[in-house]
């Protein structure tokens, strides 16, 4: 009765709200996947053709973006660079979800020191955030986007093996799943079955949020010099260089910068609407 | 309650070690000879065998691993290879420049998330709650470095009030130091408390439906001075866990910042580690770093019970 | 002049659909110590009705009418007098002490809030005052007791300190919502023979809200009954033990358990969002007749002080007479 009375209005605009960023979320995601795809095929000029001539050029008809130091076309590398944060996020969510997923499942499904054992293991992993075990890996490696991408990877499993933990233990515990156990069904069959299917939504929403983490991240270890290596375009990679220039030419550190924000702005509005959509009571944050 | 903080310490032992063990097993296992990697592929095989056996590599792991954590124990972490000084030496007068700044940039971090969030909450639904949803959505995106470079340029450029770099010491004064400090935190902060505005919403959020801040209504008090002296206090639980896990993240994010304010921190240091291959001292600042996380989670653990007395029980 | 003068009290909540009218034409009055026991199934209203008279409705309901404390009109009041009021002058108490205690607090500090807010009372005075306050409501070891916190506490005792809360300032008024709902049937004889004492101790007036007709029966001077948001019926107690007047009283007085036959009366409250027109109990009523359903059944006096709103009361007065 109060529930009703209290939420009712605020409600109303904030369902307007939430709708307005899946709708923001998902238009500049297709944005960011059309520009990566595009410039698989098309760029305005070479992303890497050096021309000194051409150095430091303000946006014009010619340049939209203008130049860099080398006279770079800022705007096709802004398009290259896509294709890169792209992949990057691509293989680190991929890496999270095949290692996380399993080990949360596992841990659902057996219970007792295996699950014990799987979230002491997640939660020690939080220790060391992508920069940490970047740092280490490229210590030995060298640096590189391969490398910095096991990293990010890295970083992604406890976060996916706890979700999927919390998650697969609720569907365990529901009645249609006692009533497999009992038919003979074995767990592992169950948990494929029964308990994936009824997590992916939350797994995908998951995943579209830490799709925007990895870009984050592979920009901060491509600024520092640990991530993507010259001369394929990334954006952090792109701030990095700009920083000399940042007196002189600030725009070069700006559109990189802006690209970085709507990717992952995108990318998180498109997981926080599709989490109110698929589930609101997920609504947390 | 003795029980429970023995227990807490015994799993911070371990996790402190488990951390030294996986730094160790990772340098180990990847492909790479240390020597090799510090001196360089120019180096001759006789080079690389002296520096192997000055560094100790020629003896078995295990022993390694054990004279690592002993010297470690009694504050001794190795020589740097290219500077030629104790470890302990340079990661001494780093370690005064990375924690002040977290914990400054923890401040801030914690001063505008629990006011934005505590706003939000108070005004949920209306044009306030709003703004401040949409603006942290934005900072949750910005790269905390690129941040920095837009302080840089208003702050240092345009209006000229703060350094756009560098670290004068603290010997040059508090205040000096602190204004060398301020933006580099700034840049860490925002991102972080973006994060941490958001959860403070919710959990307060949560407890405002909870009858008992009806009972702080009912005898009196007023609907500020309940939401900041019941609601707030209930809903720092999951807020201070939150806080926990982004001191981990404001640590990592140092070492990126202070290449971009050239600060002589931990970050620059093991960055520059990086550019000359000294893995003893990458090895030792990791560690380190991830030591001091730990340690921040461990006191987080401790904080729960000085909020929550619900949790002392045991 | 009554303590607490009630008329015509109505809250309205905005919905989607419109307007919704949850209570409508409440009113009484009650003197100083004495105690009223509002009664109803829940979704009745009554919580409704002790919320409005605190000033504490949730937020999108809208209280209407009138409501005057000592002649003080409370309705037209600002929120920072309300406050001054709240705690002070009226106090309240909830049901489930459990969750309206903060859990974070010594009850202590919960108890000598009010003072500390209300007198200015310094930090060191209050927390006497809270331990006498805990004596007051029989808690033993007051001293102990005022530095536990709430989950260390029973729920007879977590319901003390609720009340030691309400009377710290010595209110003219307290409205107990559903005080022992959530206690041991031992605990909720206890409580209520506490708030007794009390009143008669302290000599002021309290609202009783509760589904329970007997522990009412048994504690308050006169009875409101609530159904759908309206009064059926209102009465001192002694008459409607005597006589029962409008159908619903005597279904709930009929599906007490006490009774032995456990008859509920069937069907369930009316949605709140679809009212009908006329008697909101026509639905569920045995002596239904088409006219029932015409419009809002006047309050009619049926004895001294004793009310019900009822267009078939004869019909009523028989079949109790039957039974």
């Amino acid at each position: 009765m109060s529930a009703v009375a209290e939420r009712g209005r605020p409600a109303r605009r904030r369902r307007v709200f939430r709708h307005w960023g899946l709708v923001c979320g998902a238009i500049l995601t297709a944005l960011l996947l059309l520009i990566a795809l595009v410039s698989l095929v098309w760029t305005p000029h070479s992303a890497t053709a050096i021309d000194l001539t051409q150095r430091l050029l303000p946006p014009s008809p010619r340049h939209w973006l203008g130049t860099d130091h080398f006279g770079r076309d800022i705007a096709s590398m802004l398009m290259v660079g896509a294709q890169n944060s792209i992949l990057v996020g691509i293989v680190a969510v991929a890496i999270g979800v095949a290692l996380g997923v399993s080990l949360g499942l596992l841990a659902a499904a057996q219970g007792g020191w295996a699950e014990e054992a799987a979230m002491r293991l997640a939660d020690f992993t939080f220790a060391f955030p992508a920069v940490l075990s970047a740092i280490l890996i490229t210590a030995l490696l060298g640096p590189g986007a391969v490398n910095s991408i096991i990293a990010i990877g890295i970083f992604n499993v406890p976060v996916f093996a706890r979700l999927t933990r919390g998650a697969a233990r609720a569907i365990w515990t529901r009645d249609f799943i006692l009533a497999t156990r009992a038919a003979g069904k074995g767990g592992l069959r169950i948990t494929l079955e029964h308990v994936l299917p009824n997590i992916a939504s939350i797994l995908i929403v998951q995943a579209t949020i830490q799709f925007a983490l990895a870009i984050l991240a592979e920009a901060g270890l491509s600024y520092i010099g640990l991530g993507t290596q010259p001369p394929f375009p990334s954006w952090g990679r792109m701030l990095n260089e700009a920083q000399t220039f940042l007196f002189l030419a600030p725009r070069l550190a700006i559109f990189p910068g802006l690209a970085i924000v709507a990717a992952v702005l995108g990318l998180n509005l498109l997981g926080d609407g599709l989490r109110d959509l698929l589930d609101p009571r997920l609504r947390r944050f | 309650m003795l029980f429970f903080l023995l227990k807490r310490l015994a799993g911070l032992v371990a996790t402190l070690a488990a951390a030294t063990l996986v730094v160790f097993l990772v340098l180990e296992v990847l492909p790479g000879d240390p020597a090799q990697v510090m001196l360089g592929t120019e180096a001759r095989p006789e080079q690389v065998a002296a520096l192997r056996h000055e560094l100790g590599l020629d003896r078995p792991a295990p022993q390694r691993y054990v004279a690592w954590i002993g010297g470690m124990l009694r504050g001794d972490l190795g020589r740097s290879y290219t500077y030629q000084v104790p470890v302990a030496e340079l990661v001494g007068e780093r370690l005064l420049v990375t924690v002040p700044l977290a914990l400054l940039a923890m401040a801030l971090t914690t001063a505008l998330a629990l006011g934005l969030g505590v706003y939000a909450a108070a005004h949920q639904g209306q044009a306030g709650d709003l703004g401040v949803m949409g603006l942290t959505q934005l900072g949750i995106a910005v790269p905390n470095f690129w941040f920095a470079f837009l302080l840089i340029l208003l702050f240092a450029v345009h209006l000229g009030w703060f350094p756009s770099g560098g670290f004068p010491g603290w010997g040059a004064g508090i205040g000096a130091a602190l204004k060398a400090l301020l933006l580099p935190a700034l840049a860490l902060a925002v991102v972080q408390a973006a994060i941490l505005a958001r959860i403070t919403r919710s959990a307060v959020l949560d407890i405002l439906g909870e009858d008992f801040i009806r009972t702080a209504r009912a005898k009196g008090n007023s609907r500020a001075r309940a939401l900041w002296r019941h609601a707030l206090r209930n809903a720092l639980v999951p807020v201070v866990t939150i806080m926990g896990l982004q001191f981990a993240s404001l640590l990592a994010g140092t070492i990126i910042v202070e290449n971009v304010f050239t600060l002589p921190g931990l970050g620059r240091l093991v960055f520059q580690a990086i550019t000359q291959h000294d893995l003893i001292v990458i090895q030792d600042v990791v560690v380190l770093l991830a030591g001091l996380v730990i340690l921040i989670n461990f006191a987080v653990d401790l904080l729960y019970l000085a909020i929550d007395p619900r949790l002392r029980r045991r | 002049m009554a303590l607490l003068e009630v008329e015509a009290l109505g809250v309205v909540i905005d919905s989607p659909r419109g307007p919704l009218e949850i209570l409508r034409d409440v009113g009484f009055a009650l003197e100083s110590g004495r105690i009223l026991g509002i009664v109803g199934e829940s979704g009745s209203g009554k919580t409704m009705t002790a919320l409005a008279l605190m000033g504490l409705l949730p937020p999108g309901a809208r209280a209407q009418g009138s409501v005057r404390l000592g002649g003080r009109e409370l309705l037209r009041l600002d929120e920072h007098a309300l406050c001054r009021l709240r705690g002070d002058r009226v106090a309240m108490i909830f049901q489930e002490p459990m969750s309206a205690l903060n859990p974070l607090q010594p009850v202590g500090a919960q108890i000598a809030e009010p003072l500390r807010l209300h007198r200015k009372m310094p930090a060191a005075k209050a927390a006497a005052e809270a331990r006498r306050l805990l004596a007051r409501v029989h808690l033993p070891d007051p001293d102990r007791l005022a530095a536990a916190f709430p989950h260390q506490l029973s729920g007879g005792q977590r319901q003390r300190v609720m009340i030691a809360m309400a009377l710290a300032c010595g209110p003219d008024l307290l409205v107990a919502d559903e005080p022992t709902t959530a206690l041991d049937v031992t605990v909720q004889a206890q409580i209520l023979d506490l708030l007794v004492e009390l009143v008669e101790e302290t000599g002021m007036s309290l609202i009783l809200v509760s589904h329970d007709l007997a522990a009412v029966a048994e504690t308050a001077d006169e009875v409101l009954v609530l159904y759908g948001g309206t009064v059926v019926e209102h009465a001192p107690v002694a008459a409607m033990l005597r006589h029962r007047a409008h159908p619903y009283t005597q279904g709930l007085f009929a599906a007490r358990p006490a009774t032995g036959l456990f008859r509920a009366i069937p069907g369930s409250v009316p949605d709140l969002a679809a009212l009908p027109p006329g008697c909101r109990f026509a639905d569920r009523c045995p002596l239904a007749i088409a006219a029932c359903g015409d419009g809002p059944p006047p309050l009619g006096l049926v004895g001294p002080g004793h009310r019900a709103a009822c267009i078939r009361l004869e019909a009523a007065a028989a079949t109790a007479e039957a039974s």
